[in-house]
């Protein structure tokens, strides 16, 4: 079931929420909770009823693990479960997501055939079981109390988060699970949640969708290997840069605003990327709970920046090797997570040099911090396009396009004004063809598009920011609403706001009846 | 007092919920409206939609644009039919036509372009399988995907006499303004070209589900009674040029021809009937006639299939 379906946000989610507060009235607590994980159970099982087995015994497992981790002392054994329990876990993922991978790749260098069952990849499976693999680590350093097992199901498989995160943190999550409030209906959440869920919507369906055209028809072409124009393939790459931030960034609106539909707040995970000025900044505000993740699970037990510049950055390479790979098994994922590691080296060398020079690059000269902004996008865009191209081979088609391999086509009707003015060698990269001649883009107006949307990305308060003074997500600091002052541009509940949600949301409930609901990226990886 | 920027959470979700269960309730019946009063009335689907649903004439032409646009109906004599159906529209429209009324002389398409892969691929329209569905079914089924760019045209153009009948109808008859002849010659060639190799079937067409669909619909016409003529529509000099060297082509004609004298239904191929240059003005395009040749033509089908040999 999709968030952005008529059968959730019309029949579940009511049903949902009503049986959660009427229970948590009239009964108990727990109660309540148990209504809750019976949804998000229900929630995951409407796509393959079949899957269920597969979350309930990573659940049971996990926390038998856990609980050993928590009750026992003696080290070797602790060493040996939290061993079992990661191996179990990273195993799962591993057949289920890099099996076909492996045995292709061994095909390929090999020969050698290796029979595999057609594998279907259960959805969420990324997520939760990196959730778990954090509990684990918790409990065997200690730090994890002795939840009980209907909290502990809640965490892992809570609707909101469990299809593409966030990925919360069990202290985030139990915490509130277990608060006597919890289960009350309080109309400043549910006002606050709704708001949330429904600019996330508008996100999703008329943003996200709408660029999706522009991005597919390109990246299929190319898959095909048609070579796109230059225009044709900077269009499709940015197109695909705005769909998957207004896709990724409007599911996790909607996920943060559901959970605060039932009065709990998740950590933030977007924080306008695109703004960033430096890839450092990119990976603080781009899916920040798996960024989260991968530095204290993975980045910080290989040593972090503890053991010297070489292994810092080594350590930072295989992290966003490894990053790359969560999100597909796929060489261009490989070469995404590879490109962004490389992004993060040259970027760290590049402050340290500044620093020892003195001034920041981004103060050293004017506009400095737009041109940082631009490089950055510039960068991020690139390593778009082997995360979103089918294979290697269609992502060189596409970036040798953008860097005016096939030189630069205009429409003819420039030809009579720029000729006289051309050097002679620009008439080697300058054609008069038309700016669409392979017919992938249909229109200029989705260069208007994307014009307005980077601006939007650039210069527009982002969602949290639109609500900082209601605190939409756990860990956000209001202080980043100073940029914003003037203070009718942030989000009250008042006339003017209900106006413009309930048109948004109209909007985009409209155009899912008429459209049909596509699937969030993100529910890939 | 609150006053229009008063903060209430509660105020703030009924109104939230109200206006855009109003805004809703508006965009849902303007649109039936639009839907009902501005584009039925000029869409030609529908209008061959009544044409199926309500047609009393026993004897009735079916298939695709090469169909509808050349062979012209009349009140005894319909054409039955869209542009891009394929032969599983073809059966699902015979079906429904015949199945209250016992049919007299039929036309059934035979062009070998049925099997090339763009039709082969293409799903069944949804108002066909189900024709006989009311104003909401359709209104879902049919009208929904496209009620976007009803809007869109209704708000660039600034109004509602935007929408036109896209072509002139007459019996389930396309009248083809346009002349082939007009076109470049140059032009002409590439575009016959062009589409000769959009419309190549496939090799082994006869092992494909739509060549069983193909026979179940004449052997339905047969049991049925009707007087059953296969015919091969005719295509431009230039198309033809290019059509004959492929070897599937003929093959699909000779399934054409087979499945016709199976059922004991005579096969006329007049694929090469107007292949000369002098013909070219009785094409609206490469392989569809126009106001000229589809008169001639039909008089000379209607001759071929149905009169007595002396």
């Amino acid at each position: 079931m999709l968030f952005n379906s008529y059968e959730f946000i019309f029949v579940f989610l009511p049903i949902t929420l009503a049986g959660y507060f009427l229970i948590g009235r009239t009964a108990n607590r727990r109660m309540a909770l148990a209504w809750l994980l019976l949804a998000s159970l229900f929630f995951y099982a409407w796509w393959n009823p079949l899957n269920l087995w597969l979350i309930g015994t990573s659940i049971c497992f996990n926390y038998v693990v856990a609980r050993y981790l928590i009750h026992r002392s003696w080290p070797s054994a602790r060493n040996f479960f939290l061993a079992l329990g990661v191996t179990g876990n990273l195993a799962l993922l591993g057949y289920f997501k890099y099996a076909k991978f492996v045995v292709d790749n061994l095909r390929a260098m090999t020969g050698v055939e290796v029979h595999l069952p057609n594998i279907v990849l259960p959805i969420a499976i990324s997520f939760f079981t990196f959730q778990q693999i954090v509990f684990l680590v918790e409990a065997y350093r200690g730090r994890a109390e002795d939840y009980d097992f209907l909290h502990y199901s809640l965490l892992v498989a809570f609707f909101p988060h469990l299809i593409a995160g966030p990925i919360v943190h069990y202290r985030e999550m139990l915490t509130q699970f277990t608060r006597p409030r919890v289960a009350r209906p309080w109309v400043s959440h549910f006002a606050v949640g709704i708001t949330i869920f429904s600019i996330g919507l508008f996100k999703k369906v008329i943003v996200a969708d709408g660029m999706a055209p522009y991005a597919n028809s390109v990246f299929d072409a190319a898959k095909t290997g048609i070579s796109p124009t230059f225009f044709e393939a900077w269009i499709g790459a940015l197109a695909y840069t705005f769909q998957l931030y207004f896709d990724f960034s409007g599911y996790s609106d909607m996920a943060i605003g559901l959970a605060r539909m039932i009065g709990i707040r998740f950590p933030l995970n977007f924080d306008s990327p695109y703004k960033a000025t430096n890839i450092v900044d990119f990976w603080r505000r781009w899916h920040i709970t798996l960024s989260r993740f991968l530095r204290d699970y993975l980045y910080i037990p290989l040593g972090g920046n503890r053991k010297g510049t070489v292994r810092r950055y080594s350590n930072l390479f295989i992290t966003m090797l490894l990053g790359g790979l969560w999100h597909g098994a796929g060489w261009t994922f490989v070469v995404w997570g590879g490109l962004h590691g490389s992004y993060l080296i040259v970027n760290h060398l590049w402050q340290s040099l500044r620093t020892r020079m003195g001034k920041p690059f981004d103060q050293a000269m004017p506009f400095g911090q737009d041109l940082a902004r631009l490089v950055t996008f510039v960068c991020v865009v690139i390593a778009w396009v082997f995360f979103r191209a089918d294979g290697i081979a269609a992502a060189s088609t596409i970036l040798a396009s953008m860097f005016l391999h096939n030189g630069i086509s205009l429409p003819h009707r420039f030809e009579p004004h720029m000729t006289e003015f051309l050097p002679s060698f620009a008439s080697e990269y300058l054609r008069f063809d038309g700016m669409f001649q392979n017919g992938l883009i249909d229109s200029y107006q989705s260069i208007t598009w994307l014009f307005a949307l980077l601006l939007v990305v650039w210069y527009m308060p982002n969602t949290q920011q639109l609500l900082a003074r209601y605190r939409p997500a756990l860990g956000y600091r209001p202080r980043k609403v100073t940029a914003y002052r003037r203070s009718w541009i942030l989000w009250r509940p008042n006339y003017v706001w209900s106006v413009i949600l309930a048109a948004l949301g109209a909007m985009a409930l409209v155009k899912m009846w008429i459209g049909g609901n596509a699937e969030f990226l993100y529910f890939q990886f | 007092m609150q006053n229009f920027y008063t903060s209430n959470f509660r105020g703030y979700v009924y109104r939230l919920l109200w206006i855009q269960a109003a805004l809703l309730v508006v965009l849902a019946s303007t649109s039936i409206s639009l839907v009902t009063d501005v584009v039925e009335p000029n869409d030609d689907f529908i209008s061959r939609l009544h044409l199926t649903r309500n047609g009393t004439a026993k004897n009735a032409a079916f298939g695709d644009s090469h169909i509808v646009w050349g062979i012209v109906g009349s009140p005894d004599f319909i054409t039955l039919g869209a542009d891009g159906e394929t032969i599983a529209d073809m059966e699902l429209r015979v079906r429904y036509y015949f199945q209250n009324k016992r049919p007299g002389k039929v036309i059934i398409q035979g062009d070998p372009h049925s099997f090339s892969p763009y039709k082969l691929e293409r799903g069944t329209h949804a108002y066909l399988q189900d024709m006989g569905a009311s104003f909401w079914r359709r209104f879902i089924a049919h009208h929904r995907q496209y009620l976007g760019q009803y809007w869109r045209k209704v708000i660039a153009n600034r109004g509602l006499h935007v929408f036109h009948p896209k072509h002139e109808i007459k019996w389930g008859w396309v009248v083809g303004k346009d002349r082939w002849s007009s076109v470049d010659p140059v032009v002409r060639v590439h575009q016959a070209l062009s589409r000769v190799q959009r419309q190549t079937p496939i090799e082994e067409l006869q092992r494909h589900e739509f060549a069983e669909t193909y026979r179940r619909t004449l052997s339905f016409l047969k049991r049925s009674g009707a007087e059953i003529c296969v015919v091969t529509m005719p295509v431009s000099y230039d198309y033809h040029m290019h059509a004959e060297r492929t070897r599937s082509t003929a093959s699909a004609i000779r399934f054409f021809q087979d499945v016709a004298k199976q059922n004991d239904a005579r096969y006329v191929n007049f694929f090469g009937l107007y292949a000369q240059p002098q013909f070219d003005d009785y094409f609206t395009d490469e392989d569809h006639l126009n106001e000229v040749g589809a008169p001639r033509f039909t008089k000379k089908l209607l001759s071929a299939c149905f009169d007595r040999p002396d």
